[in-house]
């Protein structure tokens, strides 16, 4: 479903509509752009956010258009006016399995378990590789972002890559076109951190998307109908119309407690130096597999 | 009319659309970039719009990494001292963005061997030495961190330097959440001094050497020898 036909409900005023349609045709005539309305418009018929939040965040992105130049920014004015109303907006869901994962540069998750920067990444990786760094260094330590006072969210994924031993390849299904080199770390958690918090895990979002000022919309939101649900990566392996990659999810960052870092496992993949591969908005917005 | 200006988006490579932006910056535009990037507006100056799941200071070590420039390299260096010395006030201040912004430039330096960095990023650790409280205190670890970094990079960096930094790391000692990497850098600044600190602050004394390792004041095989290999 289109955004043009979702409009089309009472709750909507015939300004509201008028704004949105206007905003909506802003997308309009660049590939990239184009590549956004898809996922707008799969958040109009999927479910992962509940209807009258995602109502809400139409209408505001009404009111903002047209105060931001630029029709990404409208929409980020939207979530910034109000972002924790639009911090984490999918609906719950239940995965399968007992374990998430967390991809990061093993540089960031140095500095972050340890404090130190400017390390050596071959060292860093053999500590790691010899259990002498595990999770227990990140207990007392909010995992996932925040700056400011203001929370990100977390993106994990599923089992996919838990036998892949090359970050090449890793960096490629996950889409991770801005890393052109280094170590990618995994990091696998029990979901149980999550519902000991009585933390949901949630599909990615549009609002999520551009809570941080993320233009670099190489992320896809489930083509099927329903939900809420997993979220994809943009396989990039094979460059040009991209593949579907491998599920994601988000959740809220949290301080990981005392004896919990036991359960936290931690595995760095082969390091790489190659940038990502070219990939062609036009062709993946056309790609019926994407 | 709606106003919005379309902007095809480059279709390169971020690595290379960084470099590209930045190798047409003296070093004070390239330290505007940084800032600007950090604050807000991650496109400035040309640079790769943000993925995701992207830290905003990444773009910049990947470009020293793999950009395979030289002089944007330089530029990145003498941009982090500036960006310290002429942020170094807001270590006081009520903006927590901008405090957050002031830790990812230490983290920076450090990240890209920015050597002369040192004497602000030591003027910052003595400003914030006292911090020891939710944000503020993960700030001062972030400065702390950074400091180790360079000093382990250069062994010490000079006598003033050193005394300097010895004096912030004592104090340091006080805070719980930061004793470990207070005894970092003063065990790496005075290996011989260790027994001396140690019976001053009780602490895990692998982890301790993980740390000395990876700052680069102690030689993995010397921590290999140790502490044997666990799994």
């Amino acid at each position: 479903m289109s955004l043009l036909t979702y409009i089309n409900k009472p709750v909507f005023t015939s300004a509201v509509q008028q704004q949105l349609r206007k905003w909506y045709g802003d997308l309009q005539g660049v590939h990239w752009w184009e590549f956004v309305r898809q996922n707008i418009d799969r958040e109009c018929f999927r479910t992962d956010i509940d209807p009258t939040l995602w109502d809400q965040f139409l209408m505001d992105v009404a009111a903002q258009y047209p105060k931001s130049r630029h029709a990404l920014n409208v929409m980020k004015a939207a979530v910034d006016a109000k972002s924790t109303t639009y911090f984490l907006p999918g609906r719950q869901f239940a995965p399968s399995a007992p374990q998430l994962y967390r991809y990061m540069l093993l540089d960031q998750f140095i500095t972050y378990s340890t404090d130190i920067s400017g390390v050596d990444m071959p060292t860093a990786k053999k500590m790691i590789d010899d259990g002498r760094i595990t999770g227990t260094r990140m207990e007392g330590r909010v995992f996932g972002k925040q700056i400011g006072g203001r929370n990100y969210a977390v993106w994990c994924a599923d089992d996919s890559l838990a036998s892949e031993t090359q970050g090449e390849k890793a960096r490629d299904r996950l889409g991770l076109k801005h890393i052109a080199g280094g170590y990618i770390l995994e990091i696998e958690y029990p979901l149980n951190l999550l519902r000991a918090r009585n933390m949901k895990i949630c599909p990615p979002t549009v609002p999520d998307v551009v809570a941080e000022g993320a233009d670099n919309w190489i992320w896809v939101k489930n083509r099927k109908a329903g939900g809420p649900g997993w979220g994809y990566t943009v396989d990039m392996t094979g460059g040009g119309a991209g593949a579907e990659g491998i599920p994601e999810a988000l959740h809220a960052p949290f301080t990981v407690g005392a004896g919990e870092g036991a359960g936290i496992r931690l595995r760095v993949l082969d390091p790489f130096s190659k940038t990502a591969p070219q990939m062609d908005h036009g062709q993946m917005v056309t790609n019926a597999g994407l | 009319m709606a106003g919005v200006v379309l902007v095809e988006p480059p279709v390169e490579p971020p690595l290379s659309q960084a470099v590209r932006a930045l190798a047409n910056l003296d070093s004070a535009s390239v330290a505007e970039a940084v800032w600007i990037r950090l604050m807000g507006d991650a496109e400035a100056f040309g640079l790769p719009a943000l993925h995701p799941q992207e830290e905003r200071v990444a773009i910049f070590v990947q470009v020293y990494e793999y950009g395979d420039n030289g002089q944007v390299n330089r530029n990145l260096r003498q941009a982090c001292v500036s960006l310290l010395d002429q942020h170094k006030e807001t270590v006081y201040g009520e903006d927590l963005s901008q405090r957050w912004a002031l830790g990812e430039v230490c983290y920076l330096s450090a990240r890209i061997q920015s050597l002369n960095a040192l004497k602000p990023l030591l003027e910052i650790a003595f400003l914030s030495r006292h911090f020891n409280t939710g944000e503020r205190e993960s700030f001062l670890r972030r400065v702390l961190g950074s400091l180790i970094g360079i000093l382990g990079s250069v062994r010490g960096g000079g006598p003033g330097n050193v005394e300097q930094a010895t004096r912030i790391f004592e104090e340091c000692l006080e805070l719980e959440n930061c004793r470990l990497l207070a005894l970092t850098g003063l065990i790496g600044l005075w290996p011989e001094r260790r027994s001396e600190y140690l019976g001053r602050v009780p602490i895990n004394e692998e982890d301790l050497d993980v740390n000395l390792t990876l700052a680069g004041f102690l030689p993995l095989e010397t921590l290999e020898a140790r502490w044997p290999k666990v799994r």
